[in-house]
């Protein structure tokens, strides 16, 4: 199931991790902290806010920030309403 | 100067039509974009955000981000095995094409956190915006 950026981005905020909107590239940044360092993951952004990520891009984004799979597609899904911790 | 290959698989997308995905096999990057060259030049530009995150916290990203899972792997493999060498300008719009395989040059300047093999010093240094360009050959399929 792709998602909309934007959603995608409002869902982040509620593992702690900052979506950054950058001056210039095709690219938002995903800022988080993975082991105790902080982590910079960037976010296709072709089609600003709008643009829809593909489940591929999701996957590879749960695996940079150690985020359950499942549970970031019950949120997508409004099946989960809050982060489980 | 310090260079090393990546490996980068570009697919059709199977949930976003007209859409092409990237991946770089050993950052385990992701992006995307409406052509193959376009996902190409996202995964260069992706994979650039992320050797200069590592490299400005002295990280290598070789050893600090993980490798894409087996399963991508395998993929690339079969790729590997029932695919046909051509040059990249001939996919155009990927019409007939399912997936490809890239090899990626990355090189950066000489990084004490880095630990790759060091090239000749007159390897240029190589824009991303423009890294579709200069993936010549590609493996399609």
């Amino acid at each position: 199931m792709p998602a909309r950026l934007r959603d995608l981005s409002r869902l982040l905020k509620q593992f702690d991790i900052q979506v950054v909107e950058p001056g210039k590239g095709s690219h938002w940044r995903a800022v988080g902290v993975r082991d105790g360092q902080r982590v910079t993951f960037p976010i296709p952004a072709h089609n600003g806010s709008k643009t829809e990520i593909d489940d591929k891009y999701i996957a590879s984004m749960c695996r940079a920030f150690g985020l359950s799979l499942s549970e970031v597609y019950g949120m997508l899904r409004g099946e989960l309403r809050s982060v489980t911790r | 100067m310090a260079s090393c290959e990546l490996t980068v698989m570009v697919t059709r997308s199977e949930s976003i039509s007209r859409e092409w995905v990237g991946h770089c096999l050993e950052l385990d990057v992701v992006s995307q974009g409406t052509s193959p060259a376009h996902a190409l030049n996202m995964v260069a530009e992706a994979v650039a955000i992320v050797v200069l995150d590592d490299l400005s916290a002295n990280r290598d990203p070789l050893k600090f981000r993980s490798r894409a899972p087996v399963e991508d792997w395998e993929a690339y493999g079969r790729v590997i095995r029932e695919s046909q060498l051509v040059n990249f300008s001939e996919i155009g719009d990927g019409s007939g094409v399912k997936s490809l395989v890239v090899t990626m040059n990355l090189s950066v300047p000489k990084h004490p956190a880095m630990d790759v093999e060091e090239d000749d010093e007159r390897l240029p240094v190589v824009p991303v915006r423009t890294m579709a360009e200069y993936a010549h050959n590609s493996l399609v399929c």
